[in-house]
């Protein structure tokens, strides 16, 4: 039962990727992106991670994809909608690069990992206190890091964006 | 099946993003498969922490959540001020330190 929604999601997440780096409407590149992230969501939700899984739904879909479609609305549709693939590099050369990287990448989950089955899994694997208790434990330190890096985002966004308008007034 | 599947999806989807970092010409796409990268590690992660049932996989994908949040953040504020400037998205307007 989990191995046949891994192979169904696994597909679909692959599929769906394949079809955001090929479209040019960014609109349609968007939406299949929040099929991506629903699929991989599924997948965490099959491995387990249930935490993890309502997570990745919250941020990514409900918060980013949001995000990029707002500021596709606040970009000028028409100008965005005639954006043509420019010949100039060639989209073959890309294809070569990542398909060389995933060959490498396939070398050492080939030949390095053992054929993994499972240990044994603790009964409330991937549910929030199992993963706050460990996290809050040994990783106090990443933690205030990680809210010191959303608030210097925060602050930045706003420099930025506000430069940009600035430059475009004077 | 043996989750080493789900290992080559990771490192299949890092590559998608890696062609669409490389071959896509639109910024706005161009976020879109640096988002598609770090998905595909998070997939890797969340794979190794159920095969060893260890929580710093799942630990690691929370961090990267909050890093992609920032990530997107700034990157389409970026986009909106390249934008203001240049009245394009496409890469090849980049063009100010151009020797």
């Amino acid at each position: 039962m989990y191995e046949i929604m891994w192979l169904i999601l696994g597909i679909l997440s692959v599929i769906s990727a394949i079809l955001v780096v090929s479209r040019i409407n960014p609109v349609y590149s968007a939406l299949y992106l929040m099929l991506f992230f629903a699929s991989v969501s599924g997948l965490f939700a099959f491995l387990g991670a249930s935490f993890v899984a309502v997570t990745q739904l919250f941020i990514y879909i409900g918060a980013i994809i949001v995000l990029f479609l707002f500021v596709i609305m606040m970009l000028n549709f028409e100008e965005l909608k005639k954006l043509q693939r420019p010949p100039l590099f060639s989209p073959l050369k890309g294809l070569i690069l990542s398909l060389a990287l995933f060959g490498l990448l396939c070398v050492p989950i080939y030949f390095g990992l053992p054929s993994a089955h499972p240990r044994h899994l603790p009964a409330d694997f991937g549910s929030a206190k199992w993963i706050a208790r460990d996290m809050y434990i040994q990783y106090p330190f990443a933690i205030e890091l990680a809210s010191v890096l959303i608030i210097a985002a925060l602050a930045g966004a706003f420099v930025i964006a506000r430069i940009g308008k600035k430059a475009k007034n004077s | 099946m043996s989750p080493n599947f789900l290992l080559y999806i990771g490192a299949a989807l890092f590559s998608i993003g890696t062609f669409g970092v490389l071959s896509c010409r639109n910024t706005l796409i161009l976020l879109m498969s640096i988002e598609i990268m770090l998905t595909g590690v998070s997939l890797s992660l969340v794979t190794f922490s159920w095969i060893w049932a260890n929580s710093a996989g799942q630990i690691f994908v929370i961090f990267i959540m909050a890093v992609a949040a920032g990530e997107a953040a700034i990157g389409l504020a970026i986009i909106m001020a390249f934008y203001r400037l240049h009245k394009s998205v496409q890469t090849d307007k980049a063009e100010l330190m151009k020797g």
